[in-house]
């Protein structure tokens, strides 16, 4: 992360470049864009307004300012026509190297630099437009690097503070997923681990397991969580046991007699309930009763039909389907090889 | 040789798009002579679906459909004598008895009363026997090629009979009016004779209204031939299911397990 700020303002300074062959004190507009392989996610690009003083434009060591954490030098400056290039070497804390190109309009310029550092490459892509005069003293490119330096630094607690902000309401809004675990691979350096850290809000997850471990004992929470994937994954980094948890629930529902969550939740418990108060019952019989929700849950069963009073009112004694000649061959009717496969799965399955 | 590869290919293009296009058998036995269920108007399983079998009190619902297509709900029917000799379900209305149109119509539907079936009859076509034939002139028009009537109720007839598919098609108009679809939600009702004299508490047939989830309709029916007949609709979170089932063994039991199957697999897969 250090690097990418150095970066960034790397690129503000090197862009300063561009002043080559400018008359005066000039205020540029820089829109640059940088890349870094391994990123999960683009940079915005970022654009910035850099004032070039007469007179150290043929110079790049002049012209560009130090940044105060990097001892950076440039050498190879060659300028052929409007194309420039040149390569530069930075030492310290995060030492890289890196080369660049620019190329020169009237009034605009763009190029690439690529930097080289032990964490991977970083390339800059910007692009740059004259848009008016700047007294060099107070807007010029040290002023411009150390106000970008510190706009970068303040973004960058400002994100953590939002990121805080979003933790702290992923604990009270119980959105599991914001604290599992996430895939830190992209992050090398100490400062991107610690940025990946933050984003799975690893300093309030172990709050967020006290409260998963709370909601587990109460019935609401109990079902709130039951069922929620990321609760399930949560629950087990957080080392908790959601099987005791049901245990528990269900042994309250069973007391309590509260059939309908015993269906939706307890199969174990549920199972001798629905054998001792749904076999044998007609539908509307079963259904009525208070085991109801139970004797639908497992509604693979086949109880005894309730007899509706003949509703057409025929009493003819021939109990076959009538109609055409299908019916009226016990030897071709599918329903019969289905009777028999039904009854077989009720010999094996003794129900 | 390549030509012969094409229409190898070809013939396999044709068995796919075939099986595809055709509804596959439910996984688990259903004890019905012939059933189909749709999901959202698709059809998806189905067994026996063109088989002409006898409809019972399926019937009604074509009784009931040319009953609304000039729905007069306050029109006053004079029970006829040979409504009320009905025999089967009845209200147990009396020749002279005077009923609503609208609570004839819920008696139908509800309780499946033929008494009161025979007068809706006897109210659009001047008697039974002219109303079947407007209900099989309307079986034709709308194509429901292996449906015939015999009587407007349901009673067994050896001419008598239907299919699921074209009994889906049937209950499929049917539930284009406001009027059906909400009688046939209804758990029960009560209703009453034009002068209010006599009181009838309609209980829905369908077992299935006030006790599977989401379930809205239709019509139940049985007769010894037919057997347990079902129509059944049941509606959650936007999803629409219609099962028709004709000569079930076990058909409230059968018909919550196959709908539960259906809103647990109501995408469609391709396998």
């Amino acid at each position: 992360m250090k690097n990418l700020l150095s970066g960034m303002v790397l690129l503000g300074l090197i862009s300063s470049v561009s002043a080559w062959g400018a008359g005066s004190d000039e205020l540029w507009e820089v829109t640059g864009k940088m890349e870094m392989a391994g990123m999960p996610f683009a940079m915005p690009a970022q654009t910035s307004r850099i004032c070039l003083q007469k007179g150290h434009e043929n110079d790049p060591n002049k012209a560009v300012p130090k940044d105060k954490n990097q001892d950076c030098t440039m050498s190879d400056v060659k300028i052929s026509g409007k194309k420039s290039t040149w390569k530069m070497k930075c030492e310290g804390k995060n030492p890289m190297t890196g080369e660049g190109e620019m190329t020169r309009g009237d009034g605009t310029y763009s190029g690439k630099t690529t930097f080289h550092t032990k964490d991977g490459d970083m390339k800059m892509v910007y692009e740059g437009k004259r848009v008016g005069t700047c007294n060099y003293a107070t807007d010029g490119p040290q002023a411009q690097g150390d106000a970008m330096m510190k706009q970068m630094e303040a973004q960058q607690a400002k994100s953590q503070a939002g990121q805080a902000k979003q933790c702290k309401e992923a604990l009270d809004d119980n959105r599991y997923s914001t604290f599992l675990k996430q895939d830190c691979s992209w992050a090398k350096d100490a400062n991107s681990k610690k940025m990946c850290a933050q984003m799975s809000c690893s300093d309030l997850k172990p709050q967020m397991c006290s409260k998963l471990a709370k909601d587990m004992g109460s019935p609401d929470g109990y079902k709130k969580i039951a069922g929620n994937e990321d609760a399930g994954k949560l629950i087990k980094e957080c080392g908790l046991s959601f099987e005791k948890a049901t245990r528990e629930f269900c042994r309250k529902q069973l007391s309590g007699k509260n059939y309908e969550d015993l269906a939706r939740y307890c199969e174990k418990e549920a199972r001798p309930l629905f054998d001792k108060n749904c076999a044998g019952r007609d539908y509307t019989a079963a259904m009525d009763s208070k085991y109801g929700p139970i004797c639908r849950r497992f509604g693979k069963w086949k109880g005894h039909d309730e007899d509706n009073a003949d509703e057409s009112g025929d009493s003819s004694s021939d109990k076959k389907p009538a109609g055409d000649k299908k019916s009226d061959s016990d030897k071709d009717n599918p329903v019969n090889k289905i009777l028999d496969g039904a009854k077989g799965l009720k010999g094996l399955f003794k129900f | 040789m390549t030509q012969h590869c094409f229409k190898i290919i070809a013939a396999m293009v044709l068995l796919f798009c075939w099986a595809t296009a055709h509804a596959a058998h439910l996984p688990f036995p259903v004890d019905a002579a012939s059933y189909l269920v749709q999901v959202n108007d698709e059809t998806r399983w189905e067994s026996e679906v063109g088989r002409r079998l006898p409809p019972a009190s399926l019937t009604k619902i074509m009784t009931v459909l040319l009953v609304l297509e000039h729905y007069q709900p306050q029109a006053v029917v004079t029970v006829s004598l040979a409504a009320a000799r009905e025999s089967g379900t009845r209200l147990g209305l009396k020749a002279g008895e005077r009923v609503r149109v609208r609570d004839l119509l819920a008696a139908s539907l509800l309780q499946s009363a033929n008494d009161a079936c025979h007068a809706l009859a006897d109210h659009v076509a001047g008697n039974e026997k002219l109303f079947v034939q407007l209900m099989n002139q309307r079986a034709g028009e709308w194509g429901l090629k292996a449906t015939h009537f015999t009587n407007a109720c349901g009673h067994d007839d050896a001419q008598h009979y239907s299919s699921a598919r074209d009994l889906a098609k049937l209950a499929g108009k049917a539930l284009g009016y406001a009027a059906f679809v909400e009688l046939v939600a209804k758990p029960a009702l009560t209703i009453q004779s034009a002068d209010g004299g006599h009181r009838f508490v309609l209980v829905n047939k369908n077992a299935l209204i006030g006790r599977y989830p989401g379930a809205v309709g239709v019509k139940s029916g049985y007769t010894r031939k037919a057997g347990k007949c079902l129509i059944a609709l049941a509606q959650r979170g936007g999803v629409k299911v219609l099962l028709v089932m004709l000569h079930a063994s076990n058909r409230w039991w059968d018909a919550s397990d196959i709908l539960d199957y259906a809103f647990s697999h109501k995408a469609r897969h391709v396998s």
